[in-house]
């Protein structure tokens, strides 16, 4: 078999193992491969993973919204990460790099439109969350938005915000 | 914030503010609950399905405060809807039906909004800064939010009540 087949066949996580040492323009080729494998086999052990542990939910309001949609549809939240430890917003951060990595899918349930109209600041929290995952592949966003104001995620907001995207039609 | 938790701060002010409550034979004695994200009190009215409860959000030190149905709202898994009903009303928009009857509401409301609003800057800054709050200053932002609520609440339980059980039939 060619040193590059059977870099490839074995995969750069025992390319090591090889008894064969490529030189020059063979090497790089080699490695090149043997990074393309690795990347493969990473990818296929995150959609394994993702598969096999729960999603976890994010959003604004823990106790009305982030949990009630969690608990209904079997998913994780950062309480059950952080298992009665003290929040922090390094551990928040720390948890939303460890979902990425787990390979988890992340469900966004959007801001608490209805605590926003009262006047409540944008959470922090969630606007980091919503940071670090930028770009995240496994990211699903379950929320409308209508506006500064108005949207949520029909599931599990008040009906109100719902009616006044109507009116708009 | 290093040593003291913003969930104990919350039990401690919200407790101490609404205890007449209990005192006076109205309401049943709170009920506590807490994660490490939240922490709530609920203090379900004696022989009512109705309930108030003070939920705090600890990653952004926000007190909401409801008045709920007490059978569905309890629930874990409920959240401001059970079964497409809405089981939980902020008692700023309760407070705004009361108005019309009592025209000094809204002054009441717009200062304790202006009030609450004068910490919750401190706290922002601080969280915007990646920095937690002064233990202090969430004290004082708690304080002054607990103190807001017991006025309403010395001042128009009973049409608060009377508004709850006409809005879910009870």
């Amino acid at each position: 078999m060619h040193a590059l087949g059977r870099l490839l066949a074995v995969g750069s996580e025992w390319g090591g193992y090889a008894t064969l040492v490529p030189t020059g323009g063979a090497r790089k080729a080699a490695r090149a491969a043997a990074d393309e494998a690795s990347e493969q086999l990473r990818r296929q052990g995150v959609r394994q993973a993702s598969r096999e542990l729960k999603p976890v939910v994010i959003g604004e309001n823990m106790k009305k919204r982030v949990e009630p949609y969690a608990r209904m549809i079997g998913a994780e939240t950062i309480d059950d990460w952080l298992a009665r430890r003290k929040w922090t917003l390094e551990l928040n951060a720390v948890w939303v790099q460890e979902m990425k990595k787990q390979g988890r899918r992340v469900i966004d349930i959007g801001p608490d439109f209805a605590r926003r109209a009262k006047g409540v600041a944008p959470s922090t929290a969630y606007g980091l969350e919503r940071r670090l995952l930028k770009g995240y592949l496994n990211y699903e966003r379950r929320f409308l938005r209508w506006r500064k104001l108005r949207g949520g995620n029909p599931e599990i907001d008040r009906h109100e915000p719902w009616h006044y995207i109507l009116d708009e039609f | 914030m290093e040593d003291k938790d913003s969930i104990d701060i919350f039990f401690e002010e919200y407790t101490a503010s609404l205890n007449f409550l209990v005192t006076d034979g109205s309401y049943e004695p709170p009920l506590i609950d807490r994660r490490s994200t939240w922490g709530s009190i609920i203090y379900k009215v004696s022989d009512l399905d109705i309930a108030l409860e003070l939920s705090l959000d600890a990653r952004d030190f926000v007190v909401s405060t409801y008045i709920i149905l007490f059978s569905e709202a309890s629930k874990p898994e409920v959240g401001y809807v059970s079964l497409g009903k809405v089981v939980c009303l902020f008692l700023e928009e309760v407070l705004e039906r009361l108005i019309a009857k009592f025209p000094s509401v809204q002054e009441d409301l717009k200062q304790w909004r202006v009030s609450v609003e004068r910490y919750h800057k401190r706290v922002r800054r601080s969280l915007k800064m990646l920095k937690m709050p002064e233990a202090e200053v969430v004290r004082e932002l708690f304080r002054t939010d607990a103190d807001w609520v017991a006025h309403f609440l010395r001042q128009y339980r009973e049409e608060i009540i009377r508004y709850a059980r006409n809005y879910w039939g009870l």
